[in-house]
């Protein structure tokens, strides 16, 4: 069982006490972001930082997450506010000092390249040049080269690959005398082969 | 621009305040990488409303502060 103890529904900060502790909970909403607080805490947010005081419960933490983004929204359309859900990134990017975006670019090369996050990873590179500082810097902007190309090739790679495993899939199913008969590998290879000499007879060569 | 003791950001007001009179927008280390770590997230997966409201409040601070040719410190 969870209790809110008071809000703040314009950021959907939070104090929420649990079987074992008062936290103060914030957005984004993970375990990583709560702050273990004394009742004071609670008091002062109340008093001195326009949390409002309330009593709650919640069974679970599904569902007070799921009260705190509906009072952020109610609260954000009661101030004429639309919440903008694309593109933040893209804005906060404009922003950035060269260190961010040199952190950003570690982090592309570590974690989305090695997981294979082609799209994700693209998408962030080309917002990326067209930042002026970045454009502007002529060792960030040949990283950024570097890795979108790096990106858009492994992207390709992988999806002929899948296109591959695609079509040997097809020949069995198409096929189950040929599947069983032959290895289908071999027999996608020689399709390939005729497809690319358009002819039957390239045998030996 | 909002500031108060629990925000992350802190506005040094020397005169009136007023926007003109602001010497520079202060906001910590960790806030500063937390919030960017956003932008770079906000890529690779979806966000809540109350995680895009967060962005778009540091969007508007950020180009305020731009736009006035503040100083965004890192302390």
């Amino acid at each position: 069982m969870l209790t809110l103890l008071a809000v703040a529904s314009e950021d959907g900060w939070a104090f929420v006490r649990t079987d074992e502790s008062i936290l103060l909970v914030r957005p984004p909403y993970s375990h990583s972001n709560c702050r273990k607080v004394g009742e004071h805490a609670v008091e002062e947010g109340v008093t001195r930082h326009g949390f409002s005081a309330c009593e709650r419960d919640f069974a679970d933490w599904r569902e007070l997450i799921r009260f705190l983004n509906d009072l952020v929204r109610k609260t954000r359309d009661a101030r004429g506010e639309q919440i903008v859900r694309q593109g933040l990134g893209a804005q906060m990017m404009q922003f950035a000092s060269d260190d961010v975006l040199d952190k950003f670019l570690g982090r592309v090369e570590t974690e989305l390249v090695p997981s294979g996050s082609w799209e994700p990873a693209e998408r962030l590179l080309i917002d990326m040049l067209k930042l002026p500082q970045v454009r502007q810097n002529s060792s960030l902007l040949a990283r950024v080269s570097k890795l979108l190309g790096w990106t858009v090739e492994a992207r390709k790679d992988t999806e002929a690959r899948r296109q591959e495993l695609i079509e040997d899939d097809d020949i069995s199913a198409q096929y189950p005398a040929l599947g069983q008969r032959y290895d289908v590998h071999e027999l996608a290879e020689y399709n390939r082969r005729v497809r690319e000499k358009a002819s039957v007879l390239f045998a030996g060569i | 621009m909002v500031c108060r003791d629990a925000c992350y950001v802190e506005a040094i007001f020397l005169n009136d305040v007023e926007l003109s009179s602001v010497d520079r927008v202060r906001i910590s280390q960790a806030e500063y990488d937390r919030l960017f770590d956003l932008a770079f997230s906000d890529y690779t997966q979806s966000h809540d409303d109350a995680t895009h409201s967060l962005k778009a409040d540091f969007v508007c601070i950020l180009r305020a502060s731009h736009e006035s040719h503040l100083t965004l410190e890192r302390i």
